[in-house]
């Protein structure tokens, strides 16, 4: 098992300094679900129309991404590959501006972002627990004020 | 008119706080008499409000709640936060059985497109995810201001 996390890793590592974007990092690491919602997709979504979990105006906003990405990994000894690959990608030139970390107990919940070229943003949350992590990745227009906007939280 | 210098030493420590509970009830016996004299109505009437005031059976529970809240605020907007990210992780669960694990593929056809996925699992997921986020940047604001802008201390240590 341990040859096998080595090789996961070294494997991560080469890929994460090919890789271009989030997704093809995430969809390289076994035993994690990766989810893409493309731009195509957020064009064809139906969103929901009664505000149960915010009040986003869905259809202004999907206009302003591009890309969401889900990950998730339950797995134990794959969740030290997924850590040490976002950690990678969180490095990458230029580098995330980390706007909010919160503990509590083992778990750790941060936010990532960085202004990329053309008015676009970049977003990452992770929630780090000691037995699953959650990786959330947005790209997009939408700038953090208008992200703020989006829910009265 | 009714005059009773008993209403007056009562009232008096009444008043000042130094009322026993028997004598607070003999006050306000004696301050129910239809005869009671006209400069003592105002303080009847303040008694048959107290009566006619029910508190809540909880109050007590209330307040230290709130008190509690105020004190926690934090952890309150950190667990309001860790239910978001649980839903989003249920969310992010059902969307890869739908999915098969995979990434949407690039056609002429709908379906395709969204990769399975109906179009409203796509629009409630995308709603999820962008909660979460907005609720996470709102979040900073609130409780860590101190790592705002932070790119030269920078270490992702989740």
């Amino acid at each position: 098992m341990k040859q096998l996390l080595i090789i996961c890793i070294l494997l991560c590592g080469y890929l994460s300094s090919i890789a271009n974007n989030f997704g093809e990092l995430c969809e390289n690491i076994p035993n994690v679900n990766c989810i893409s919602i493309n731009q195509k997709m957020l064009k064809l979504a139906s969103f929901p129309t009664e505000a149960s979990n915010s009040n986003i105006d869905l259809d202004d906003v999907a206009d302003k991404l591009e890309n969401i990405e889900i990950l998730n990994c339950e797995h134990k000894e794959t969740i030290p590959v997924v850590k040490s690959t976002v950690k990678k990608y969180l490095s990458k030139e230029p580098r995330f501006e980390r706007t909010m970390r919160m503990t509590d107990g083992e778990d750790t919940i941060s936010m990532y972002m960085k202004e990329l070229p053309d008015n676009r943003y970049e977003y990452i949350l992770v929630l780090a627990e000691s037995d699953e992590i959650t990786v959330i990745n947005l790209v997009g227009s939408l700038t953090p004020q208008q992200l703020g906007d989006c829910t009265n939280f | 008119m009714k005059q009773s210098p008993q209403i007056d030493t009562l009232l008096e420590r009444f008043y000042n706080g130094e009322t026993s509970r028997d004598e607070e009830l003999l006050l306000r016996q004696l301050l129910s008499d239809p005869a009671v004299a006209a400069s003592h109505q105002a303080d009847a009437s303040m008694f048959d409000a107290i009566d006619s005031f029910a508190l809540p059976p909880n109050l007590k529970t209330q307040i230290l709640y709130t008190i509690d809240s105020l004190d926690r605020n934090d952890r309150v907007k950190r667990l309001k936060l860790r239910r978001w990210f649980k839903r989003a992780m249920t969310s992010a669960a059902s969307i890869a059985i739908v999915c098969g694990i995979g990434y949407g593929v690039f056609s002429s056809n709908d379906d395709d497109i969204l990769g399975g996925m109906s179009a409203d699992e796509v629009g409630r997921h995308t709603e999820l995810a962008i909660s979460l986020l907005s609720r996470s940047y709102k979040v900073s604001y609130v409780v860590d201001n101190d790592l705002q802008s932070s790119t030269d201390n920078f270490e992702a240590d989740f």
